[in-house]
């Protein structure tokens, strides 16, 4: 690692549910919208077609070996948490690939940060009912599609996964559920604040381009499997759509 | 008071040589606390859940007994063994009444499909009764033993 780069990003790749478009696509994106020096990572199963500016870790590497020996319906996207435990200065972040950044974040990532700063779903927390269910474990208004932390501030939430590992698997589908559950219950986690992120699907109402928004988000994986009736859209989905001007422009930088 | 309180309760107060006891996952119900704190015999009857709704009343101690802090009841009734780890396997030497439903809920970790599993799962190693009552959509299975 260059020692003058004190801001490092990380995104994860593996399967064939995105294209190397999206990683590209993504360094593009920060190229363009963070002012700073910064290291971007890919951790990838599959390298080809990613740009070489691009940095690449295995992703059959990742993490201790205890939690890859788990299958992916156990803290899915577990292996996020791996790159808190990554003995690198400074400050370091991942973001998913289905997110696009639509502004300058500069003044988002160069904070001073105390805690992990996660998303939280301000666009569900206000329906009605949104933590009605909390007690039956349905809820969920924590998002990890864009993190960031300083230096080793979040450490404690490896070593606590990893210290809980068993029951934890036990216990969570998906990382944001257990992130939500057991830290943001306990006011472990720092949150962007309302109106920096938006989600292109789920916001009210949906697909509009909101002024203000530096990030949008494009999950839709929650929607599948929970056999949800709504009209939702990959990235890649959006043709003809405002985010897809946005998304195929970074092809240029 | 539900079949499942009234078959609690009746085995509780037949059978528990318990002084303390802990009420873990009671959601609204307070069929039972409001029973036992009656009972003389009971020196301390503690109410937990996890759900921050729940702190705001003040007889419920809103910590998740899995992950926060240790029970100390002699006694341990476990209304949700379908949302968590068994219990048994991280306190032993307990009186436990575990009850757990099968309707695979959204955010069941657990479903519970057996007293068997109920048994098996926390190493309940005397079995004093056991039941089964009807849900809407499936069963409820309920166990009381110690381990």
């Amino acid at each position: 690692m260059d020692p003058e780069i004190k801001f490092h990003f990380f995104t994860f790749k593996w399967g064939d549910k995105y294209g190397p478009e999206y990683v590209n696509r993504l360094y593009a994106s920060l190229v363009k919208h963070c002012d700073v020096p910064f290291a971007f990572t890919c951790v990838t199963d599959n390298s080809a077609g990613i740009r070489p500016e691009v940095l690449l870790l295995d992703y059959n590497q990742i993490g201790p070996d205890s939690w890859r020996s788990y299958g992916q319906d156990k803290i899915f996207t577990r292996e996020k948490l791996c790159l808190m435990d990554l003995d690198i200065p400074g400050t370091k972040g991942w973001i998913d690939l289905d997110v696009l950044i639509r502004t300058e974040v500069t003044s988002m990532v160069t904070r001073d940060f105390k805690k992990p700063t996660f998303i939280l779903n301000h666009w569900n927390m206000k329906k009605e009912n949104s933590f009605k269910w909390f007690g039956k474990g349905s809820d969920c208004h924590v998002n990890s599609s864009f993190v960031m932390w300083k230096d080793d501030v979040a450490q404690w939430l490896f070593d606590y996964t990893d210290k809980h590992l068993e029951k934890l698997m036990f216990t969570y589908k998906s990382l944001d559920k257990y992130l939500y559950y057991q830290h943001w219950r306990t006011d472990r986690l720092a949150f962007w604040e309302e109106g920096l992120v938006d989600n292109f699907n789920f916001s009210d109402p949906p697909h509009i381009q909101r002024k203000g928004v530096r990030i949008t988000l494009f999950n839709t994986s929650h929607i599948i499997i929970q056999g949800m009736d709504i009209e939702a859209y990959e990235l890649h989905e959006t043709e003809g759509m405002w985010p897809m001007k946005y998304w195929m422009h970074y092809d240029k930088s | 008071m539900t079949k499942v309180d009234a078959w609690i309760y009746t085995q509780v107060t037949t059978f528990s040589d318990a002084e303390t006891i802990a009420i873990v996952g009671p959601a609204g119900k307070r069929n039972l606390y409001d029973e036992f704190i009656q009972i003389k015999s009971f020196k301390e009857v503690n109410m937990y859940d996890y759900d921050p709704a729940r702190g705001k009343d003040e007889n419920i101690i809103n910590k998740d007994v899995v992950f926060d802090i240790e029970l100390k009841e002699d006694l341990i009734i476990n209304y949700a063994c379908e949302k968590m780890w068994p219990l048994g396997k991280i306190y032993k030497d307990r009186e436990f009444i575990l009850v757990g439903d099968n309707e695979r809920h959204n955010g069941d970790c657990n479903p519970i499909t057996s007293n068997r599993m109920l048994i098996e799962q926390n190493g309940i190693e005397e079995i004093w009764s056991f039941n089964e009552f009807t849900r809407w959509k499936g069963k409820y299975f309920v166990v009381f033993g110690c381990n």
